[in-house]
């Protein structure tokens, strides 16, 4: 697994945090992108398929997919919503939708 | 055939479903049918659903697990032997001799449906044969063969043995050395797979019964086979939709790093919710290491189960190990062991011996923990430690020095050690708890508190809503109370269908879509709303044998650590007590039964369970805190 890293500036960031079957698809474990003062999960969801085309899912182009994956901010909230705003700073978990074992 | 209890009208039998089970008796060595009326199998179905419905009829709450007049039931569904991918599953249901309660375990592949094509939808062994013994049922015949030679074989050497020695259409159900010493959580295995909660096991090699073989030529015919198929086609295809993506590239083990990311892996015997060493034993992690390979039960398209190679090094003789999450957390975090080849070289020791990784992980970190804290003088038995792990496992499957007791579970093992350690076993009703902190899944919790088989995670699935934006995850409220009922009643059906529950996902509407299944198998014109109806027939009736045994309100609770202190590693997950117990009323009553969780009588005449309802296991007066006035008294004889 490789952890990338954008840009240096972390107030500046959003750090993005991949597991399950992001994990597998992007072979990356996190990284840390460049974020205007405040971004929704729509338009980080944009730019993590231009960086990891292997995310992009048919019919899913403005958020994850909720048949995939699970979004939380910081382990501390699960979102769904593609208009959530996303502030610098934050770190967004990107997990496999379903947690059964 | 013998009508063996005669409370419903027999009509003709549907498709589907052979209309009866064959009871086998070890102490004569003779089988006899018995029947399943239509009536009886459309309200309990099959599975779990009919496993209980067994238990309550064959009077097993009075009796002890082990002892001879025991039953087991070994239960198909009307499903099995569709098209319908993950449908060649069986539950094996009992009375447990881990919790002495109602205990059920679904297992996968062939046995299901070799054993529903001797003509039975269920097999009753009861009694005890006179040496150790294989049971073959061969088409519906029954005889015994000794199996002395095997007494002491590992599954794996016990399910090559007899495939070789009758034929490799036979289908196995085997233990261990686990079972034939009655440790209270050894498994039953079937090609490597294991009906693992519980103790089944033990209750086998009670029997002195150390395999089951099956075989048989009866195929049940279906009431819409064209349509059926058709649907099943369909069915297939959508099992590889998204939605079980996760299982068929990555598999179960796949949580442990998420989990450990939101403080939820429990650690240190739940002192803990994030392990340090979860990155070395994590599958991301094994995968880059070690040879990799894919498998799946018979008759699934999902393939879920994923393989690691045991030996990395020249001595490796290719043998890979079967790695569910369960089993990763159990044996790993739970010990805190970090070290990829002890947890590996633990599961295959487990699969090996027959043992359920969860009751041996839990059972093992809390007697470490109980070391740590000078309670046990079992210097040896640290946290972290792998060949103390090691060391126990050998020891609990021979029932040797201190494994005689760690063999009876945590829950004994703490009142051995003394009352300051009750609170720390971890367990409900005597079944370990799976991998979930309860402070960190705080609707989990409640599904753990009020399941029937105890702690459990694949009766209740209400961590479902834990990891979504459903519910707090960390504050229980109300919407913890639905989730846990909803899970555990989609739970029934599909445990009583029998599907794999990894195919949850990819329904819209479970219980209209299982309508439509039963209808082209059996040509029941049955309904969403009637199947609503009878999850909750089956979850009560569990819950009614429970009472039988001698159930409590007291019962429904989860260790005292978990309560009131904030888990180790986040502050803001406490599980508040009185909050909890608020959370246990409400589930109660939103289920129609009393606060206390005792089921009135309208309520079991409502799901036409009336006739268990036991007049003489009233709750004392004292016990009734609520308006239990209409409680099974009505139906005194």
């Amino acid at each position: 697994m490789t952890i990338s890293v954008i840009t240096s500036e972390a107030d500046e960031q959003v750090r993005v945090e991949f597991y399950g079957l992001a994990r597998q698809r992007t072979g990356t474990a996190a990284i840390d992108i460049p974020a205007a003062e405040s971004i929704t999960l729509a338009s980080l969801w944009r730019a993590l398929v231009i960086r990891f085309p292997q995310l992009a899912t048919p019919g899913a182009d403005s958020a994850p997919p909720t048949s995939l994956y699970r979004i939380n901010l910081d382990g501390q909230q699960f979102v769904t919503h593609p208009q959530t705003p996303i502030t610098r700073g934050r770190c967004v978990l990107i997990m496999s939708a379903d947690v059964g074992g | 055939l013998n009508d063996g209890h005669g409370q419903y009208t027999t009509t003709s039998t549907p498709r589907g479903c052979h209309g009866r089970y064959l009871r086998v008796d070890l102490e004569t060595s003779n089988g006899s049918w018995w029947t399943l009326s239509d009536r009886v199998l459309r309200d309990f179905l099959g599975g779990t659903g009919l496993g209980a419905y067994l238990m309550l009829t064959e009077g097993q709450a009075a009796i002890d697990p082990l002892a001879a007049e025991s039953c087991i039931a070994f239960v198909f569904s009307p499903l099995v032997g569709s098209p319908l991918t993950t449908s060649a599953k069986f539950a094996v249901v009992s009375k447990s001799p881990l919790t002495d309660r109602y205990n059920d375990s679904l297992v996968s592949s062939g046995f299901a449906i070799a054993g529903k094509h001797c003509g039975a939808d269920a097999i009753v062994v009861t009694g005890r044969a006179k040496e150790p013994s294989v049971l073959v049922i061969d088409n519906g015949q029954v005889r015994l063969l000794p199996a002395g030679q095997l007494w002491g074989a590992t599954t794996s050497q016990t399910q090559t043995a007899l495939k070789s020695a009758l034929g490799a259409d036979f289908q196995l159900a085997v233990i261990g050395p686990a079972g034939e010493k009655r440790v209270r959580y050894a498994t039953i295995s079937h090609d490597g797979r294991h009906a693992g909660r519980g103790g089944a096991g033990a209750i086998l090699g009670s029997k002195q019964l150390k395999a089951i073989a099956v075989r048989g030529q009866q195929r049940c015919a279906w009431a819409h086979p064209q349509a059926l198929y058709e649907y099943a086609k369909t069915l297939s295809r959508r099992s590889m939709e998204p939605a079980t993506a996760k299982y068929r590239e990555l598999g179960t083990a796949t949580n442990l790093l998420t989990f450990n990311r939101l403080n939820t892996l429990p650690t240190r015997n739940f002192q803990r919710g994030r392990f340090e060493g979860a990155e070395r034993i994590a599958p991301e992690t094994l995968t880059q290491s070690r040879a990799r390979a894919r498998a799946s039960c018979a008759a699934c398209t999902i393939g879920c189960e994923h393989l690691y190679e045991l030996n990395t090094d020249r001595s490796s003789d290719g043998t890979k190990v079967r790695l569910e999450y369960e089993s990763l957390f159990a044996l790993g975090s739970l010990c805190d062991i970090g070290d990829p080849d002890v947890v590996l070289r633990a599961s295959h020791l487990c699969d090996e011996l027959g043992l359920d990784t969860i009751s041996a992980g839990g059972t093992i970190a809390f007697a470490m923990e109980c070391t740590e804290r000078g309670w046990l003088r079992e210097e040896w038995l640290k946290f972290g430690d792998g060949g103390a792990l090691l060391r126990a496992l050998a020891m609990i499957a021979q029932r040797t020095g201190i494994g005689e007791h760690l063999a009876q579970g945590s829950r004994r093992l703490a009142r051995l050690v003394g009352p300051q350690a009750e609170d720390l076993a971890p367990h409900v009703k005597g079944l370990e708890l799976p991998g979930y902190d309860p402070r960190g899944a705080q609707s989990m919790a409640l599904g753990f508190a009020v399941g029937a088989r105890g702690a459990d995670h694949n009766r209740s699935g209400a961590y479902e809503a834990d990891f979504s934006e459903l519910v707090d995850r960390r504050q229980i409220d109300h919407r913890s109370v639905t989730a846990a009922i909803a899970t555990e009643n989609r739970a029934a059906l599909i445990d009583s269908l029998i599907l794999c529950k990894f195919l949850r996902g990819i329904f819209t509407d479970l219980f209209a879509e299982a309508a439509q299944m039963l209808n082209l198998a059996c040509g029941w014109d049955v309904t969403a709303a009637e199947l609503a109806t009878t999850s909750e027939r089956i979850v009560a009736a569990k819950k009614l044998f429970n009472v039988r045994c001698g159930w409590t309100p007291h019962e429904d609770r989860l260790p005292a650590r978990f309560f009131d202190v904030p888990l180790a590693d986040d502050p803001v997950a406490c599980l508040a007590l009185d909050e909890f117990q608020c959370a246990i009323e409400g589930y109660n009553q939103q289920r129609g039964w009393t606060k206390a969780g005792w089921i009135p009588a309208a309520e079991l005449r409502r799901l036409g369970l009336e006739r268990w309802a036991p007049p003489t296991l009233l709750p004392a007066p004292d016990a009734v805190a609520d308006n239990d006035t209409t409680l099974m008294r009505a139906h005194d004889p």
